[in-house]
């Protein structure tokens, strides 16, 4: 537990350089626009024609909103980074280092949580302030609530930050492993309810997302806030998310420590 | 028109045998079309699973826009997007001098210099899906609604090419174009449904101030025989006023530029 001494200086700096990267601050607030088109032919359809397995225009219209926030909370963005460490050979010096490199990157990401925060929250408040005059938003808001929110925020955020963790330590073998991460942005932005609410899904497939990662990357802490699960869902859902990033965890170890054998073997 | 058209040919050439030399790209940029284009076709069908008809269109009409939305994707990446990456190091490092003093159009040689090939799967699908759509809602068009879709296709890929170079131009200031590129795909998402399906305000906004809806919306309804051909002229009108207009951004960008390194 050494490590945990460097995190505050390691925050500190990243923090400095997530306000000096503002050319991102434009991302964040784009990535927002699909979701936002989603709820707008989601809304159309339950005005035509009332509640969709269970959803009216307003539990769209909350719905949404969330997901543009969560996202930007449970978002790891460090595939790149990992990827091209290994490949450029940026990565030796990092291993000399007393701490794992993986703590820098998740230091990083923390870092650039505060400054997303700002952009984006004042934005979501606007805008349920102005709609609640039209629809009736619903977010359960009471403090153990958003506890449990936070928990499961930060289940997302460790499980999103692992599997990229995985696919970019692919790197050590292969040197597309931009293909693998490719295809679980798109599995997983479809599968996690960024595109389209799980409880759209046909039951089936929403039985199986209860049991497997995606739903735990995003949707989990939406469904929470909005007042969505019973105590009794939210209790399985922890147990899901939990037990995912530990088996998540193991096998980033595992990977990790053989490619760091075979790096080190290869001499780059 | 003549020597253009031969420069093209040597470029793509030239583009291809590169490509070829990279064979693993096609792996890396396989599963990534697929799974694109199946999220993106899941997402449709979802929205049917609940309904019969979103802003007015049924299941395979709403398909006919995701395979032209899926097709246009696997254009700008095949043509346009290796350019744009391109530009940038151009700009950033001074090369565009040597672009300027080639006794060539700046303009041609700057945005349609490379292509890359194995993009081409995405337009593939997009036609896939395209036929298919078209072969279950049993629609043969008449030879003139075919020309007039031929048309809006021209059309809808000269809109995008002009789209994308007054956003780019306005690189020759900025420099930083990663964002730029994002700032148009954000607006390109709403093509992946009718246009009806959005609220009044916004609609307007993709047929005129973005047109987003004449690459995508268009194109489908006149081949259903929803639209008739003065959407057509339409269609020809905003075209030619945005290449134009990028035409004559790309000039007075360049007039003004003092290059990087000088």
């Amino acid at each position: 537990m050494a490590w945990l001494k460097a995190y505050p200086t390691l925050l500190k700096v990243y923090y400095a350089r997530s306000i000096e990267y503002r050319g991102q601050i434009l991302i964040w607030i784009l990535s927002s626009v699909l979701p936002l088109v989603m709820m707008f032919v989601w809304v159309a359809l339950a005005e035509s024609q009332g509640s969709i397995n269970g959803y009216g225009s307003a539990d769209f219209i909350s719905y949404y909103l969330m997901v543009t926030l969560f996202r930007r909370m449970t978002g790891a963005w460090i595939f790149w980074d990992v990827d091209s460490d290994i490949r450029t050979g940026a990565l030796s010096p990092q291993l000399l280092k007393p701490i794992h490199p993986l703590h820098h990157a998740l230091t990083r990401v923390l870092a650039s949580k505060p400054l997303q925060l700002a952009i984006v929250l004042p934005p979501i408040v606007l805008a349920s302030i102005l709609l609640s005059s039209r629809y009736a938003l619903h977010y359960d808001l009471r403090l153990i609530n958003l506890l449990w929110v936070a928990v499961a925020t930060w289940g997302a955020l460790l499980l999103e930050f692992f599997a990229q963790a995985i696919i970019g330590s692919l790197a050590f073998w292969i040197s597309h492993a931009v293909a693998l991460a490719d295809v679980w942005f798109w599995v997983r932005s479809f599968l996690s309810g960024w595109i389209i609410p799980l409880a759209m899904f046909p039951p089936g497939l929403q039985l199986a997302l209860v049991f497997l990662p995606f739903r735990y990357c995003l949707a989990f802490p939406i469904e929470i806030i909005l007042g969505a699960l019973s105590p009794d869902q939210i209790l399985l859902g922890f147990v899901m998310q939990y037990a995912w990033v530990l088996a998540f965890f193991a096998l980033f170890q595992f990977v990790w420590r053989r490619g760091v054998k075979s790096y080190g073997a290869v001499g780059a | 028109m003549r020597r253009y058209l031969r420069v093209l040919g040597i470029f793509y050439k030239a583009a291809i045998l590169t490509d070829l030399e990279y064979r693993a790209n096609f792996l890396t940029n396989m599963p990534m079309s697929v799974a694109g284009a199946i999220a993106t076709i899941l997402t449709t069908t979802i929205f049917f699973q609940h309904t019969d008809s979103i802003g007015g269109w049924s299941y395979y009409e709403a398909l006919l826009v995701v395979g032209l939305f899926q097709l246009f994707i696997g254009m700008v990446d095949t043509f346009i997007t290796p350019n744009v990456q391109d530009f940038t190091e151009y700009l950033r490092l001074g090369t565009m001098d040597f672009i300027l003093i080639k006794p060539l159009n700046s303009q041609f040689h700057a945005s349609l210099r490379r292509i890359n090939m194995w993009r081409g799967v995405d337009m593939l699908i997009g036609l896939g899906v395209l036929a298919y759509a078209l072969n279950r809602l049993g629609v043969s068009p008449a030879p003139d609604r075919v020309v007039m879709f031929l048309i809006l296709l021209i059309c809808a890929a000269i809109i995008l090419y002009s789209l994308i170079m007054l956003l780019i131009t306005s690189g020759f200031w900025f420099v930083q174009l990663e964002n730029v590129m994002e700032l148009l795909f954000t607006f390109y998402e709403a093509g992946r449904f009718p246009v009806t399906v959005f609220p009044g305000w916004l609609r307007v906004m993709l047929t005129f101030v973005v047109p987003i809806a004449f690459i995508t919306t268009v194109p489908a309804a006149v081949v259903l025989g929803r639209l008739n051909a003065e959407f057509v002229l339409l269609a020809v009108i905003i075209t030619a006023g945005l290449f134009a207009a990028c035409v004559a951004f790309w000039r007075y960008a360049v007039r003004h530029y003092s290059s990087a390194s000088s």
